[in-house]
């Protein structure tokens, strides 16, 4: 059973699937350091029966990473301690099996996301993002993980 | 002697214990305070974003919006400047986060009045507040503010003492201006100041999402004494892909400024500007700089002939004292242009160059 979130006009016309990929509550691991942002996805991930673990910067994901074992990592870019392409890079190298996205901030660097792709991430998304959007693209890595 | 003893018995180490003990009462009651005052900002902060979330991914219409917001500054501080600050900040964020709530998310700075915070931060005399000021209206797209930007695009409005600090203030009243007028931009070829390059990237952003139209003068940026016009000119032709100057851009090629000469450099390659391949290697020979060397380097791998070939290879041959780094760009542009002409001329090159090539053919080095 989902939960239908409704953004304006875009999200109107086309309203959120409520068939998940299955009843098995997923586990992913956010990593972001803005209070906003960590809590709106949060919200978003947690109304759609996903289970939220939040790291605030590159260290924590990577400890997270070891012992949250999650289904998804979900990775801001500019992060403090360890950046999201050192995450990136870790998650590749010791858990391959583990589905990237990484998320890219408005006017971030082209390059950025390039080398975000060529270390390992699976999928991006630039902000500003719509919550369907984000829905979609977890959904297909773990479709295709399946 | 005995005076002397008694005056820093009884006054002298009183006092001064006085009023050590007082510096360090003082000390612990400033972090007290700055404690509960944090506390209380982060307590605000918290609920603000709890409830821009909630309302903003409830389906909510704007006008509930603005209804249950009246309802919920009541429980935060909101007289405060600090907690309108941070509800200004929290819906800044909010609408770089997620798409569709441009007009919401502005709606809402109108109905609850923080605009006029920002306006009242724009006629504040630090320079810091206004910047802020600058930067709510510039990142909520205020376009009512544009009145309140316009006095300070003129240096003479200003009775400021430091020229630096005038200099911050018109920058970002330029950029903010630039991001909220529909107007054309003609008039930045007057900017009077150099532009920072943390500047020059913020004001291509904002023509770039804006989809600002090219100056119907942008010719004469490119003959503007101001470096920084001539650069953001030069971005600002490639990015509208505006072919149509090529002499006036290979005359940059003489620029006194370094980085002038790199940006025309390469222009002329993202332009495809063939006509550019002679110049650029005149100046090739004369360039002092590595990086406009490998500049223009890049820049021939593109619209490089045969010409550039022969004389690349000419260089790398002869020239025993060239750095190593743009060694390799050039062996990289002549492979570019001919993927042959190191295997057909095999016996013409010494062992580090085939090295070199081949380390490019393996690593797929210097992407260009």
């Amino acid at each position: 059973m989902g939960y239908r979130i409704d953004l304006k006009n875009e999200e109107k016309t086309a309203p959120m699937k409520e068939e998940k990929v299955n009843s098995k509550a997923y586990k992913i691991l956010l990593v972001e350091d803005n209070n906003l942002t960590n809590k709106l996805i949060t919200n978003i991930l947690e109304k759609n029966n996903y289970k939220v673990v939040v790291a605030v910067d590159g260290l924590q994901a990577i400890d997270m990473v070891e012992t949250e074992n999650p289904d998804v990592v979900l990775t801001d870019i500019l992060l403090p301690m360890k950046n999201g392409l050192e995450i990136i890079d870790f998650v590749n190298k010791n858990k391959p099996d583990i589905p990237l996205i990484a998320i890219s901030g408005y006017g971030e660097e082209e390059n950025t996301v390039v080398e975000a792709f060529k270390l390992g991430a699976d999928d991006f998304i630039g902000k500003p993002f719509s919550p369907n959007e984000l829905l979609a693209r977890i959904e297909r890595l773990l479709k295709d993980r399946e | 002697m005995e005076h002397v003893e008694e005056i820093t018995r009884f006054y002298v180490v009183p006092i001064l214990l006085f009023f050590f003990f007082g510096f360090f009462v003082l000390l612990i009651l400033a972090r007290f305070f700055y404690n509960v005052r944090k506390k209380r900002i982060e307590n605000a902060e918290n609920k603000i974003i709890a409830f821009l979330i909630d309302n903003f991914t409830s389906g909510y219409s704007i006008e509930e919006i603005i209804a249950n917001s009246k309802t919920f500054i009541k429980t935060i501080p909101f007289r405060r400047s600090w907690c309108k600050d941070a509800f200004i900040k929290e819906l800044i964020i909010l609408k770089n986060d997620l798409t569709n709530v441009d007009n919401e998310v502005l709606q809402l700075y109108k109905a609850l009045e923080l605009h006029k915070r920002s306006i009242k931060l724009i006629n504040y005399y630090n320079v810091y507040n206004k910047r802020l000021g600058f930067f709510h209206f510039q990142e909520l797209e205020y376009h009512e503010g544009l009145k309140y930007v316009t006095p300070y695009l003129k240096t003479g409005k200003m009775r400021l003492s430091s020229n630096r600090r005038k200099q911050k203030i018109i920058s970002n009243a330029y950029i903010t201006y630039l991001s909220l007028t529909n107007k054309p931009i003609d008039f930045f070829v007057n900017f009077p100041f150099k532009v920072l390059e943390a500047d020059v990237h913020k004001i291509i952003d904002v023509l770039h999402h804006n989809k600002t139209k090219i100056p119907r003068n942008i010719e004469e940026w490119l003959k503007s004494k101001n470096d920084s016009i001539v650069r953001i000119g030069l971005k600002i032709m490639v990015y509208h892909n505006y072919n149509a100057s090529p002499k006036l851009i290979i005359n940059l090629f003489n620029a006194e400024n370094k980085m002038v000469r790199l940006e025309a450099i390469n222009s002329v390659a993202e332009l495809y500007m063939v006509e550019a391949e002679e110049p650029l290697l005149e100046l090739f020979t004369k360039e002092t700089s590595n990086r406009n060397k490998k500049g223009i380097s890049r820049a021939l791998a593109i619209i490089g002939s045969e010409k550039t070939v022969n004389q690349f290879a000419e260089i790398i041959t002869l020239d025993k004292t060239l750095n190593k780094e743009l060694k390799l760009y050039m062996i990289k542009t002549i492979e570019e242009i001919d993927d042959n002409y190191f295997s057909l001329n095999q016996e013409v090159f010494d062992s580090e160059i085939i090295l070199m090539r081949k380390h490019i053919q393996t690593h797929n080095a210097l992407s260009i």
